[in-house]
């Protein structure tokens, strides 16, 4: 079979991605959301169109709402597809109106964790309204013209080629669409300058209604026609997302035909892998038909990277505020202290939370790092960890390699990579960053973790326990000495160090430079930062303290495998992350305690042991809520209330302007060169009474919180 | 409307589906549709990265009889259905003059239906007896997950709720003293898996019945530091198919892979087949190291075709196994996979070739869809095939009487597996209790009777490097549409030897 067949092949999958593609490119065009929870979106209208065919019954997406309605009996295919698409036209203008509407002068990473949360509550919604059946329970039938295609000695079916006939027709009509009439000019107009198109009477709310309209029937069309192709699972086609976005980055998630085009060679070159898969003996066995695409992908950006259009701006504008961490000292020493006390007084499962919280909060120190002080949006933390947690394995059973050393290897390990990670990040920026490394983090998931020799494979790995000077420092225990307390305490002394690393760098040249870059790349070059440096440096930095959370996983767990660390996992914790506080360590130190099986979880599952199975989309919403309400992360809020209640309390002086608590959002302006901190000048609320003078020239940086994002 | 007002707005609405989500009570029915003897299956695991796929199927008499499924190569053991015939019966005659000391139950019950018959544990008693409630309790656990987005199946915790109170009700419990049932549920979690594993050590149970947990990584280390046994349910990773504490009734999909390529070439006559599979966890041991392995030794050719578990379209597939001439083709996938396999299958006009398909496609719900394309398809189920099918009667009686949920599906390997667990008890007896006696006693398990299943021996690996599938035998059947309805028909039922048959490609 010539391999130009299996290309063709692959149009099936290819349409599938391609016609995701296309929306998440019309969803970015008109409103600079990379919305994750596109596919999620059209997976739930493929369900309600095949149980309105099936039974007549359109299932609702409001919980709270009724289920399903009654439309009528037996629709007719055009008549379930009118009134699923639109049920997906309300469902995106709802999206818009009550989530993205509210997000659009927030930051970037406001945004994703939004999609993050509507990607859960879609995914819930489904577990909920059509059971633990799932699609088995529903008769999908492809709807387009059945029949085969022979080329050559390939036989295609003939639906492939129709779908991507539907699929080069749709992008031609958006193309044409948003060039050439009124609502494509508008639509752009208000994209590239929202303020001026006001003016000229544009609503920006109106189009941008229309747009998310239009993007979930895409959508929801997009999974009603490629379901009988590629099956329909709540969370496995929600996952297409992935590559779908993938696309659309290569297009520059501008471009329609290109998004198209890139959609479907993903799918063609996954079918050809499949071919050589099975015929190439030196083709290692991983998973190369999911993690190759990522690849090239990376590769594209590398070449690419400068000249890709960033959508969202100047990324550092975007986040919240990140003080002086001095403060935290004390308080981190003295959450260690209680952690301990509570590790030697507390039961088994308190205990455990304590140190599911301490590790967590580890990990999402390397987010802080990255996201919070360097303002470069990753999405592979737990890659990282993950890469460490095996590494320790491998030179624990292989090489011998004793505790402490073989954990700190293993950091090391996982900070290469991290700079390595870092290296698209040097032309990259913003939320292209934030693909290229969800990208590597699938890359890694499907090409590293699937490594037998070092993952175990399917069969896992178990590391041995800490010992330091014969002390049994694991956490393994017999009855209710599991955890043991020990181990508890080398967490908590793990993190008070990493901790106080962060803030030792926070306040250092390094971190200096770091929110210089953060605030203005150009600007901190043009004073001397060295840019490229600072941002391998943070990778790395982030590397190695995800790789100490990941070891310190790898001996929580006791026995770990390549699902232990997978793409989901990173989403997550950045979104935790955020709604902790992603610009302080108290941010990860609130992250950890809200995390999965940490402190926050134990609480909730002693005070309310039979929870209710909306838990988890209430969560989601939760999450969506969370994103448009708090800003600055809980942490962040707790800040700038406080600033705010001591302004009031104490009376107003020129010198509040440099101490925290004056209300203004403060930022840092940093003259690298001279290495100290030259001035610092409020940014937004009310003028100050008096200003700092600035010892040296000062780079120039806005950190306010409430600027506008420029689009 | 002010920024301020719009963040009061949107947490009042927060708040208030919060405390709606807090106080809705648990649905009263979920998922998957029981029929009176199917098993149902539940699928685990047709994303890359999350699911796991249990499979339970039915067979036999597909059109309505009882039985219950095979499993599915990657992660679920549902199986099968089981004639009565265990040959190592004997000395269970008097099961419930051994155990009950409580009431005789209402002429009406289940033991009463079947009262003389042979069954697992010899015959079944004349007479239900009650267990005392006055007694202390023996304590049983459960880890199982339910409503998480990998997948949710309560129906295991169902099935397993109701044959304790099947044996608390008819069966006397263990020396008159009633099973508590303590289960935990996870939600596709380590950390929680981990926390059940706790809940258990906490709870002092003599030894934890076997569900579907998909992180066990987290919770089996627990159970084997404590030493507390895990019995029956379906093996989803390889920790729990190789831990020194897990005993299943199952052969996982180690066993499938096996069966089915056995199948494949000595039944159909294949010299060569292709072996698809998702590449996912266990499926891609049990399709490379087991049925790959067992195609070769028997002298055959294979060609492995792994495919994305998400959005990988067949018709590639089917294309490749094609230009390779396969003469059979064995598939391991998810439930949702079966439809489009088999439909693809039929539009290339590969019907004549044999199709072995993992028991998640012997679902009620795949089975109504599917009409015409299952004509000719192979599966496994991990039970003898028999027209007077006490058991698995037993079990259907037994859940329509007791089960308070949908028990259906997978739940009949949850049944089974608490079925066997209180064999267990019993041998070992209340005085003797405590989670080490369990362990020893089914550990040392050798040709056991199993309810509705092979007799199954933990006494020594049964698959090499796996020594908890302790029933891994498997038998493949082909399914014939005949009159217009499903009946297992044409080549086979086949009972494979499935220890011998992975000695010899050890």
């Amino acid at each position: 079979m010539a391999h130009l067949g299996y290309l063709l092949l692959g149009l099936g999958t290819g349409s599938a991605i391609a016609a995701l593609a296309l929306g998440v490119v019309l969803t970015h065009r008109a409103s600079g959301v990379v919305n994750f929870a596109h596919a999620a979106t059209g997976v739930y209208i493929a369900f309600a169109f095949y149980t309105l065919r099936n039974t007549g019954d359109l299932v609702l997406p409001i919980v709270g709402l009724p289920a399903e309605i009654h439309v009528v009996d037996r629709p007719t295919v055009f008549t379930a597809l009118v009134v699923c698409l639109a049920l997906a036209a309300a469902v995106g203008a709802l999206q818009y109106l009550l989530i993205f509407r509210l997000l659009r002068r927030r930051p970037a990473l406001a945004r994703v964790v939004a999609t993050l949360g509507l990607f859960l509550y879609f995914i819930s919604l489904i577990r909920l309204r059509f059971g633990a059946t799932g699609a088995t329970g529903l008769e999908i039938r492809s709807i387009l013209p059945s029949g085969v295609v022979r080329i050559g000695s390939t036989v295609v079916f003939r639906d492939r080629f129709i779908l991507a006939g539907i699929l080069l027709a749709v992008t031609a009509l958006l193309w044409l669409l948003y060039r050439f009439t009124r609502f494509g000019l508008a639509t752009r107009a208000a994209a590239e300058e929202e303020a001026g198109a006001v003016r000229l009477g544009i609503s920006p709310d109106l189009l941008g209604v229309a747009n998310w309209a239009l993007a979930a029937m895409l959508a929801g069309g997009a999974v009603i026609l490629v379901a009988p192709i590629v099956r329909l699972d709540p969370a496995g086609t929600s996952l297409l997302i992935v590559p779908a976005v993938a696309a659309a980055l290569v297009a520059s998630f501008s471009s329609f035909p290109a998004a198209v085009a890139s959609g479907l060679a993903i799918g063609m070159v996954q079918s050809e892998l499949l071919n050589l898969q099975a015929d190439v003996e030196w083709l290692p066995d991983i998973g190369l038909q999911q993690g190759v695409p990522f690849i090239v992908i990376l590769v594209v950006l590398g070449f690419r990277g400068e000249r890709l259009a960033g959508r969202s701006l100047v990324l550092a504008q975007d986040l919240p505020p990140a003080p002086d961490p001095v403060k935290l000292v004390p308080v981190t020493l003295a959450i260690a202290a209680a952690g301990t006390v509570g590790l030697l007084t507390l039961d088994s499962g308190w205990r455990q939370g304590i140190i599911i919280s301490a590790i967590v909060a580890i990990i999402a120190l390397s987010v802080v790092v990255v996201t919070g002080y360097i303002g470069q949006i990753s999405l592979a933390p737990f890659a990282f960890a993950g890469v460490a947690a095996f590494a320790l394995v491998r030179l624990s059973e292989d090489f011998g390699v004793p505790f402490p050393i073989a954990p700190i290897i293993a950091a090391l390990v996982a900070t290469v990579v991290g700079v390595i990670a870092a290296l698209p990040a040097i032309g990259v920026r913003g939320m292209n960053l934030a693909i290229a490394t969800l990208a590597a983090a699938v890359a890694v998931e499907e090409l590293v973790f699937k490594w037998t020799w070092f993952t175990g494979g399917s069969r896992g790995a178990r590391p041995p326990q800490p010992e330091l000077f014969g002390v049994d420092l694991g956490i393994s225990g017999v009855g209710t000495d599991f955890p043991k307390p020990a181990f508890g305490i080398l967490v908590l002394v793990v993190l008070v160090l990493c901790t106080l690393g962060v803030i030792g760098l926070r306040r250092g040249r390094t971190g200096l430079g770091w929110l210089a870059v953060r605030a203005n790349e150009r600007a901190a070059a043009a004073a001397g930062v060295k840019v490229a440096q600072a941002k391998i440096t943070a990778f790395g930095v982030s590397g190695f303290l995800a790789g100490i959370g990941g070891s310190l996983l790898a001996y929580q767990r006791q026995q770990i495998s390549s699902a232990s660390f997978g793409v989901m996992n990173s989403l997550s914790l950045l979104a935790i992350t955020y709604l902790a506080g992603i610009s302080s360590p108290a941010g990860a130190m609130v992250a950890g305690l809200l995390a999965t099986g940490g402190l926050l979880t134990v609480y909730l599952e002693q005070s309310n042991p039979d929870a209710s199975q909306y838990q988890e989309i209430t969560n989601a919403v939760m999450l969506i809520v969370a994103a448009i309400a708090f800003s600055g992360g809980l942490t962040g809020s707790v800040r700038s209330g406080s600033e705010r209640l001591m302004a009031k309390l104490r009376p107003q002086t020129g010198d509040d302007i440099d101490r925290p608590g004056s209300g203004f959002a403060m930022d840092t302006v940093v003259d690298a060169t001279e290495g100290s901190r030259a001035s610092r000048r409020p940014t937004t609320g009310t003028a100050p009474a008096t200003s700092a003078t600035p010892e040296t020239s000062p780079v120039a940086g806005s950190l306010s919180p409430s600027a506008e994002t420029k689009r | 409307m002010q920024a301020s007002q719009v963040r009061v707005l949107m947490m009042g609405l927060a708040l208030v589906l919060l405390a709606a989500a807090c106080s809705e009570p648990a649905p009263e029915e979920q998922g998957t549709s029981v029929s009176e003897e199917s098993t149902d299956e539940t699928d685990a695991g047709d994303s890359s990265e999350n699911d796991a796929d249990t499979d339970g199927t039915d067979a036999t008499d597909v059109e309505g009889g009882s039985d219950e499924g095979a499993e599915d190569g990657a992660e679920a053991d549902d199986a099968s259905d089981a004639d009565d015939s265990s040959e190592g019966d004997g000395d269970s005659g008097s099961d419930d003059a051994d155990n009950g000391q409580g009431d005789t139950a209402a002429d009406d019950s289940v033991i009463g239906e079947y009262a003389g018959e042979s069954w697992f544990r010899g015959t079944v008693p004349d007479t239900a007896v009650a267990a005392d409630p006055s007694l202390e309790p023996v304590k049983i656990g459960m880890i199982n997950i339910e409503e998480s987005i990998a997948g949710s199946f309560p129906e295991v915790r169902a099935a397993a709720a109701a044959a304790i109170e099947f044996i608390n009700t008819e069966l006397g419990g263990v020396d008159g003293h009633p099973i508590e049932f303590l289960p935990c549920v996870t939600d596709f979690n380590i950390e929680a898996s981990q926390a059940c594993a706790q809940q258990m050590v906490s709870d002092e149970v003599v030894a934890v019945a076997g569900g579907i947990d998909i992180t066990s990584e987290g919770s089996v280390p627990v159970l084997e530091q404590n030493g507390l046994p895990l019995v029956g349910g379906i093996p989803v990773g390889s920790i729990e198919m190789s831990s020194p504490v897990s005993f299943y009734f199952s052969g996982g999909g180690p066993g499938a892979f096996a069966g089915l390529a056995f199948h494949a070439v000595t039944e159909s006559n294949a010299s060569k087949v292709a072996i698809a599979y998702g590449d996912f966890g266990s499926f891609t041991i049990a399709a490379r190291e087991f049925g790959a392995d067992v195609v070769e030794r028997q002298g055959a050719e294979v060609e492995l075709i792994p495919f994305p578990m998400v959005g990988a379209d067949f018709l590639p597939v089917f294309t490749k196994a094609a230009d390779f001439g396969a003469e059979a083709i064995v598939l391991g996938a998810g439930d949702t996979s079966c439809i489009p396999a088999m439909q693809i299958r039929k539009d290339l006009g590969m019907e004549d070739i044999p199709l072995y398909l993992t028991g998640a496609c012997a679902a009620d719900e795949i089975i109504a869809q599917a009409d015409g394309l299952l004509d000719g398809v192979f599966f496994n189920t991990e039970g003898p095939i028999a027209p007077d099918d006490i058991e698995g009667a037993m079990y259907q009686a037994a859940v329509d009487r007791y089960a308070v949920e949908p028990a259906g599906g997978a739940g009949t390997v949850g049944f089974r597996g608490m079925m066997n667990l209180w064999d267990a008890l019993v041998e070992v007896g209340y005085d003797n209790l405590s989670p080490a006696a369990v362990l020893e006693n089914v550990e040392s398990s050798t040709d056991r009777p199993s309810f509705w299943g092979f007799p199954y021996t933990c006494s020594e690996d049964q698959i090499p490097g796996l020594g908890a599938l302790c029933g891994p035998n498997q038998t493949v059947f082909q399914i014939r549409l005949v009159d217009g309805e499903l009946q297992v028909e044409g080549v086979g039922p086949i009972e494979i030897d499935i220890p011998s048959l992975v000695a010899e490609t050890g």
